[in-house]
């Protein structure tokens, strides 16, 4: 192993067994076949195959092989099933690849998918303690680090109280804690940061930068592109199990997101209205929005400094009552919480009108 | 699956072939398994209201139910030179150790879903805390045994040592019965009815209730080849001084057959736990 590095990715894939989809006749005949082969099922148990035969092979992950050195935020990138949390899963040692080798320098601490890893029916406290023994902690290093973890996790007032009366938030945030403040040289973070409220999601970033401050090395799984954008070193894409890249987290990520919106998103960025407004009582009727690029190709991820064109489809009719002719005029700001363009303009046709407008 | 190969670099890779469980491992991990066989036992008997006395409760109530029936009924205490109750609640003791040991530990993995899914921890431990926290819950009822023998003005003879060793023997074999399915009960659900259903036919052919004297050529030979048969004829002879010390062929078969089954139990138990978290 390097020692520049504290985790070596080698070739690494994982096969899963899911069931085939079947039509009902064969799904029956292959009922009746397991109940009758109760053996068979127990060899193949045995062989690490599947245990009902028909299922067919799916590889979560293909030969993935990177390294990640001390010290570094590594984000792992990629559309739903391409494998993250599997890999993750190994690198914790929650299941065995079923081939290639990973290597790991000094203890891992993770948080991994949804649930943590607490015992329901113990107080928080006993869980904090229990965690702190499966890192291998004695019980002073738990005491130096137990204040810290629930002031961070804000459940002084439920300390004695059994896990399973905690609130969803609460749980994550003790997770959190316990797997960020007991000093593991690796940490594992698995779509936490999707969970807790915006509040927590800042703090938890913040305390994974101190992480790595601290020569520590995060390896963080996030749809949240804006955040691994700013706290990522690293970036590594995985597309259906394969690694796509690895590398500079600002040029990763914006390939992850050109190819992802090329793929599929199209249809997210039109937006059709149906009677939205009633054509007989209003002139104005919105039937449809569209966010083009620059090659006009509709889209509804545009990277920073890209051309955004918006285009509004409506009808402009003329009802009886109205006794001017109808015209529009298109005040209007686009972006969530600040405006990122605004337009004053007099639209004259009828029919459409399209404005460009520029993220900054 | 994993081993250390410096003093910190873990080395992840797929498991090869038949191959024990990493003991030391396992060793590493004793903190983490007396922490929560302690935190386990407080859960078990936290939202009751008898607690502890639950320890107790299976072993002496079926005593109770036999002492009514074969004891007051059926006239079992007749031939016996100790008291029924005593007779009965001795073997039950080791019994439930036996049962329990066995329907837990089949059941450890996939009762501890939760914790397997997240962090890792060497997953013989499961298995391990359930066989601790059974020993325990058997240490309580052994006092209480005491406590009855004292009533019953039954004297404490030397042969109480070998006690020690009936009980290692129960708790090997139970383990070893216990582990080779635990590993499948994660992916088949119906392992443990199947250990509940070997348990209730071993009941009858083992001489828990009953007085093994009272069994017909050929059984009256043959029966104490069942390991758990030769765990409680030893048990009553050491604690009560019934019968004779079982003999030595049938002392060594229990124990061989015991060790054996511990063995291949662990053999397949890591077989299936590299990627027990799969199918649970
Ligand atoms: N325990 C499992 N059994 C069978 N298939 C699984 C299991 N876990 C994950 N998979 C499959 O592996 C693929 C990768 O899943 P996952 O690693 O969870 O993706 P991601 O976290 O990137 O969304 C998916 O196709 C998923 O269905
Ligand atoms: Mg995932």
């Amino acid at each position: 192993m390097k020692p520049e590095n504290a985790i070596e990715i080698d070739n690494v894939s994982k096969v899963y067994y899911v069931a085939e989809s079947v039509t009902e006749a064969r799904g029956r005949a292959r009922v009746l076949r397991n109940l009758t082969s109760p053996l068979r099922r127990l060899r193949a148990t045995l062989a690490g195959q599947s245990a009902f035969g028909a299922e067919i092979p799916v590889k979560a992950l293909d030969e993935v092989s990177f390294e990640v050195p001390q010290g570094k935020i590594l984000g792992l990138i990629g559309k739903n099933g391409s494998g993250k949390s599997t890999l993750l899963k190994i690198l914790s040692r929650i299941t065995a690849p079923s081939s290639g080798q990973v290597r790991i320098r000094g203890k891992v601490g993770s948080l991994l998918e949804v649930g943590t890893g607490f015992h329901q029916e113990l107080t928080g406290r006993e869980n904090i303690y229990m965690n702190g023994a499966v890192l291998g902690m004695t019980r002073a290093d738990i005491n130096r680090h137990f204040d810290d973890i629930i002031g961070f996790a804000g459940v002084g007032a439920f300390l004695d109280t059994p896990v399973k009366r905690y609130s969803s938030g609460m749980r994550v945030r003790l997770a959190f804690a316990v797997s960020a403040f007991f000093e593991p040289e690796v940490l594992l973070i698995d779509e936490v940061l999707s969970v807790g409220d915006a509040e927590f999601q800042k703090r938890s970033l913040g305390k994974i930068s101190d992480v790595s401050r601290d020569g520590r090395t995060v390896v963080i799984v996030s749809h949240n592109l804006s955040a691994i954008l700013s706290h990522c070193d690293l970036v590594a894409w995985l597309n259906k199990g394969k690694l796509a890249s690895v590398g500079n987290t600002a040029q990763i990520t914006s390939e992850y997101l050109l190819s992802s919106t090329f793929e599929s998103d199209t249809l997210a960025g039109e937006k059709r209205f149906r009677d939205f407004v009633p054509s007989d009582k209003y002139p104005f009727e919105l039937l449809a929005m569209r966010t083009y690029d620059d090659q006009q190709h509709v889209r509804s991820s545009f990277l920073n400094g890209m051309p955004v064109v918006v285009e509004l489809e409506f009808k402009l009719g003329a009802p009886k009552w109205c006794t001017t002719t109808p015209s529009v005029r298109c005040i209007g700001c686009v972006g969530l919480s600040r405006p990122i363009c605004s337009i004053r303009d007099r639209i004259t046709s009828t029919r459409s009108c399209k404005f460009t407008a520029k993220m900054c | 699956m994993a081993s250390k190969t410096s003093s910190d670099i873990t080395v992840i890779q797929p498991p090869r072939g038949w191959s024990f469980p990493n003991l030391r491992e396992v060793w590493d991990a004793r903190a983490i398994l007396l922490n929560f066989v302690q935190r386990n036992f407080n859960v078990t008997y936290r939202q009751t209201i008898g607690g502890p006395i639950y320890a107790v409760y299976t072993p002496f109530m079926t005593m109770i139910g036999y002492t009514l029936l074969l004891g007051v009924l059926f006239g079992a205490q007749e031939g016996l030179s100790v008291p029924y109750p005593l007779f009965s609640f001795c073997a039950l003791l080791v019994w439930t150790l036996f049962t329990n040991v066995t329907q837990n530990a089949t059941t450890s993995l996939t009762q501890n879903t939760n914790l397997i899914q997240k962090i890792y921890i060497p997953r013989l431990v499961f298995p391990l805390i359930e066989t601790c926290m059974q020993l325990l819950t058997f240490a309580i009822a052994f006092v209480v045994l005491l406590l009855m023998m004292v009533v019953y003005a039954q004297p404490f003879l030397w042969q109480i040592v070998w006690v020690v060793f009936y009980v290692a023997v129960a708790l090997v074999f139970s383990l070893g019965f216990g582990l080779l399915f635990a590993g499948f009960q994660a992916r088949f659900r119906d392992m443990s009815y199947l250990v509940q259903t070997i348990n209730r036919l071993l009941f009858f052919v083992t001489p828990v209730v009953y007085d093994s004297t009272l069994l017909p050529a050929p059984f009256n030979t043959l029966y104490i080849y069942n390991p758990m048969a030769l765990v409680i004829e030893g048990m009553r002879w050491a604690m009560l001084n019934v019968g004779e010390q079982p003999a030595l062929i049938p002392t060594l078969s229990a124990v061989g057959v015991s060790v054996a089954l511990l063995l291949v139990a662990l053999l397949v138990f890591q077989r299936l736990e590299p990627t027990v978290a799969d199918v649970l």
